[in-house]
């Protein structure tokens, strides 16, 4: 018998193992309250579409850690090939004259030589951008609905802070994601910490 | 919960999903441990603490071609791994 993906190479004095699924579900709760029930993280390296009870229970969970597309790696790759700080790349993907469609491509790859083929047809770089954003947006809705969409919607991760992509994600849902003052990044870890602590506390009852 | 393992591609869609309140006190006796021609199903205690299935980290990435020869194409009727877990906790996306 194993247990969940044990990673305690890098934390040698680690007691338990928890996944990153239910720890961003934990962090999610906490921080946008009980009534979260559908979870987006979209960190570095994967994405991960959740959905939880009013405590923050996993009930239904699909990662894709195959692929960059909808993820901050894919975001990266468009920020450097714009030469256009990644921080900017939201804001710009606004500011065109009129909604344009999403590249057509999922695969980051693809969708690089995609955008420089767009850019060599005339569109300028922010309408490049916002196709980007309008296919990542796209392409995490589909994980979405996999696991089905309810009200309480929470976004975490790195590219919560992307308005591009989440505005875009919030139109084709037809649903707000919970406003928090607390940095979305950290919900993972804010997470790992709640498990801890519940953990220490009923060993220290015990 | 419901565990989804798999990935989208530009082929297609291609996920197991496993009920895993189903694993919990298996009434198949953990079949699909030893169904699965690819072994890829394994015994695990979750974030909860319970004992249930998932698919092992490396299948999750080639699912397509790992479940190749039990689809139809492969000549069989129905998946071994549906067929044993009687508790009805597998299903598959295409
Ligand atoms: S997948 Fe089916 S056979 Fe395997 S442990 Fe779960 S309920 Fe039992
Ligand atoms: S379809 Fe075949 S290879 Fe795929 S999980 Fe089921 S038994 Fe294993």
């Amino acid at each position: 018998m194993s247990s969940a993906p044990v990673t305690v190479v890098n934390v040698p004095f680690a007691h338990k193992a928890i996944t990153e699924i239910a720890c961003h579900a934990r962090g999610a709760n906490y921080m946008g309250g009980n009534g979260v029930r559908t979870i987006l993280d979209m960190g570095g390296q994967d994405c991960k579409a959740i959905h939880c009870d009013e405590k923050g229970k996993v009930t239904n969970f699909l990662m894709n850690d195959k692929c960059a597309a909808g993820t901050g790696r894919g975001m990266e790759v468009i920020s450097d090939l714009m030469q256009i700080p990644i921080a900017e790349l939201g804001p710009r993907s606004f500011d065109i004259d009129a909604d344009v469609d999403a590249v057509s491509s999922v695969c980051v790859v693809f969708a690089k030589s995609e955008a420089l083929g767009l850019l060599k047809a005339g569109y300028t770089k922010n309408k490049v951008i916002a196709a980007y954003c309008q296919a990542m947006a796209e392409r995490v809705v589909s994980l979405l609905e996999r696991i089905g969409v309810e009200e309480g919607f929470f976004i975490t991760g790195g590219i919560a802070k992307n308005p591009g992509v989440v505005k875009r994600i919030e139109k084709l849902l037809g649903i707000k994601a919970i406003d928090t003052k607390v940095d979305s990044q950290i919900a993972g870890a804010l997470g790992a910490a709640l498990f801890g602590y519940t953990l220490m506390s009923k060993k220290a009852a015990a | 919960m419901i565990a989804n393992y798999g990935y989208k591609d530009g082929s297609g869609e291609y996920y197991i999903s496993i009920d895993t309140d189903k694993c919990i006190g298996c009434a198949a006796e953990r079949a699909c441990l030893t169904a699965c021609p690819k072994q890829m199903f394994e015994i695990i205690t979750d974030d909860y603490d319970d004992e249930v299935a998932w698919i092992k980290k490396p299948n999750c990435r080639t699912l397509s071609y790992d479940c190749a020869d039990c689809k139809p194409s492969g000549g069989y009727t129905s998946l071994p791994c549906m067929t044993a877990c009687t508790p009805g906790a597998i299903k598959h996306s295409w």
